[in-house]
């Protein structure tokens, strides 16, 4: 429990400017209006997000990571409201300080309080030590640590080097994928909690390429005795005493179909059978980090098993939609760790056909490299589907599918994402599902399309 | 025919898509009816200078750059022995610095080259990320993106691989990009450099099997999908 900070004048002018500034922004259509109150909120009280979070009797968790920090905070969100806890979430991830802010605001009432028992921030890796000067994190938990975004941060290594300042700042407990190497050279002087998988069932193979991992402490190439994708396993290192450490909550005997998975999962050494209703193992980790976030939170085992269930599915996260009739799943791609384990999903299903869709824009990373990194090679295991490509960068995608060893004829390059939406579902068969596959600008300009053909994607 | 490619440090240096550049070459081969072996030499592993026709080294982080360094001088004879043979080498940004004379960082010793190229880097203070076309001598242009603050400069036996039209290239100042010397090719291109520059690709491809085949011609491919991606390209801001 955290006390409860006193608010100032300018906090509660802050707040009111921002709220305002959100519903004229609302009001004149401009779009989702996610950082400019954040914004001006700062500008009249630069420690707002601070004082706000401050009045949650149970404070601030964040959840960072490479790859599924927003669904993570999904299934969070969905075991807590299941577990009765009332929160703030920056839930429409916009996870640099100014989202942060505004979402937090979003949460307070015009006076500035805020009836929450917890803050629940996703929060962006290169934004977490800026939140955490501001706001006392009492946990952080962190997803994975993919090579992603290098045009961004640089490397790997200045990823890890700003988690842990984050981390550091508050002395936070850190709630920790056991099974990455890259995650568990993070934060060593502080307290852990562990998540990790122990075992799938039989038949449930790695999913994807490996990738290598360097040891935290000496630097050699870390040894696995079981990996499930990526770098993610069951790890030790050969040169010194660096070892995957026992996690406290894992799962057992995972099972995992096209939209599904199930598995036992303990926590505090009892089980609950799970069913979790996304595909993919990138997925069950997604789980155990929310899991193990829920139980430090003080959620109970049957609240963990029954929001895990009832987790409705995010924003272009693995989402099902149903279009004029027609099946079509949405999942976000954007680096070669999350392309390669989607489509991992995509080709479960004998049924698939695909649209992917490429950008080069900031948000999406400028530099589109990371296409011949991930495994698209593995679509050739759907004979003779077609695959569309759209996208500011369509034809790079077209050519990364040639060489994936795709006929030629079976890719088809539409740039204007409308246009080929509607091309890939003219075609699409009854008993066919179209994987939508967009990187971030893409699946924002998806949203607009659907909504214009009158579906809504979830959080819109 | 056969067509044998060594990539080294295939597990180090897999950061920035340079994979891409040994499917092409390997891909492209494999459609004239051309069989390929591709190699992975990884640290402190030999490679015989007789077998292979074609190296590929590419880009890393730092870190991993001065293992990298330290293993590529211990190969440096055997390298050389290598292209005295006919062999080619292509490199891209880390592997390309290491193969001039010298990479001097801000601080720390200076990382010894193997001065395959004639041409030295130093660490800038601004990182080059973006877009890049360059034209060659004959007219062509090469697409790609760069992503480096090391500024290469280049001594009097090599030569640019093209002037920049667009972006940075070897250091920024002086307008040109990438080094070739005889087989040898350095370059800060990725995107990956080779799917979106089939004829480079080819180049590359006919001069590696000429060390054992001798003059060889290529049957022609329908490039039509890479010339579009190329042609896209070419419009890309910086």
């Amino acid at each position: 429990m955290t006390e409860k900070t006193i608010l100032t004048l300018a906090d509660r002018a802050a707040v009111l400017v921002a709220k305002l500034a959100a519903s004229s922004i609302r009001k004149l259509g401009l779009g989702l209006g996610s950082n400019l109150p954040g914004r001006l909120a700062l500008k009249v009280s630069p420690n707002v997000l601070g004082h706000l979070s401050g009045q949650t009797t149970r404070g601030v968790i964040a959840i960072t990571g490479t790859n599924g920090k927003s669904t993570t905070s999904g299934i969070l969100s969905s075991i807590l409201r299941t577990a009765g806890f009332t929160f703030a979430h920056n839930r429409q991830g916009a996870n640099l300080v100014t989202g942060i802010t505004a979402s937090l605001i979003e949460s307070a009432d015009w006076n500035a309080n805020i009836a929450a028992d917890l803050c629940l921030f996703e929060i962006d890796e290169a934004a977490l030590p800026l939140v955490a000067q501001q706001v006392i994190i009492g946990s952080v938990v962190v997803t994975n640590l993919f090579r992603d975004q290098l045009d961004r941060f640089g490397e790997l290594d200045t990823t890890a080097r700003l988690i842990n300042k984050g981390i550091g700042i508050n002395q936070s407990l850190a709630i920790l994928n056991a099974d990455d190497p890259n995650v568990c050279q993070l934060a060593p002087e502080v307290s852990h909690l562990f998540f990790g998988l122990e075992s799938v069932a039989a038949g449930v193979a790695a999913e994807g390429n490996m990738e290598l991992a360097y040891c935290g402490k000496c630097g050699k190439e870390i040894s696995y005795n079981r990996v499930f994708y990526g770098q993610m396993g069951h790890w030790y290192c050969q040169g010194c005493d660096f070892k995957r450490p026992d996690p406290a909550i894992y799962a057992t005997d995972v099972e995992v179909s096209a939209t599904a998975s199930r598995f036992k999962l303990f926590i505090d050494g009892k089980a609950e059978e799970c069913t979790l209703p996304l595909p993919g193992l990138f997925n069950v980790y997604n789980a155990l980090a929310a899991a193990a976030a829920a139980f430090h939170l003080g959620a109970t085992r049957e609240a963990i098993r029954a929001g895990l269930k009832a987790y409705s599915t995010l924003f272009g996260r693995s989402e099902r939609l149903t279009i004029e009739g027609k099946s079509v799943i949405v999942q976000l791609i954007k680096n070669p760790a999350g392309a390669t384990q989607a489509l991992a999903s995509c080709i479960r299903d004998p049924k698939a056909r695909l649209l992917i869709a490429i950008n080069d824009n900031l948000a999406d990373g400028r530099d589109i490299s990371w296409l011949w990194d991930a495994d698209f090679e593995q679509l050739t295991a759907l004979t003779d589907t077609s695959i569309t490509v759209s996208g500011q960068r369509a034809e790079d995608m077209a050519v990364r599918l040639k060489y994936a060893g795709i006929n030629a004829d079976h890719i088809f390059t539409v740039p204007k994402l409308a246009q080929a939406v509607t091309q890939a579902l003219s075609t699409l068969g009854a008993d066919e599902t179209l994987w939508l596959m967009p990187t971030y600008t893409n699946l924002l300009d998806l949203q607009k399309i659907l909504k214009s053909m009158g579906v809504s994607m979830s959080g819109t | 025919m056969e067509f044998r490619i060594a990539h080294l440090y295939a597990h180090f240096l897999n950061i920035y898509g340079d994979r891409g550049n040994i499917i092409t070459l390997s891909q492209r081969a494999k459609w004239r009816g051309i069989e390929v072996k591709v190699d992975a030499i990884d640290i402190g592993q030999d490679a015989d200078p007789d077998y292979y026709d074609f190296y590929f080294i590419g880009g890393g982080q730092d870190k991993q750059q001065i293992v990298i360094a330290e293993d590529l001088v211990k190969r440096a004879s055997t390298l050389k022995t290598a292209v005295a043979g006919g062999a080619v080498v292509l490199t891209v940004c880390g592997g390309y610095q290491l193969l001039g004379h010298y990479y001097r960082p801000h601080e720390g010793p200076e990382l010894k080259g193997i001065s395959l190229l004639d041409a030295y880097t130093v660490a800038g203070n601004r990182r080059m990320i973006g877009n890049v076309v360059i034209k060659r001598d004959d007219d062509t242009t090469l697409v790609g993106f760069e992503n480096h603050s090391g500024k290469t400069f280049l001594g009097k036996d090599v030569q640019p691989l093209g002037k920049i039209v667009v972006g940075n290239g070897n250091n920024g100042e002086d307008k040109s990009e990438g080094a070739c010397q005889g087989t040898v090719y350095g370059t800060y291109l990725h995107g990956s450099l080779l799917p979106k520059n089939p004829a480079f690709a080819d180049h590359l491809l006919i001069q590696a099997l000429a060390r054992r085949y001798g003059a060889i011609k290529l049957a022609t491919l329908d490039d039509a999908l890479e010339l579009q991606a190329h042609k896209r390209a070419l419009t890309l801001p910086a």
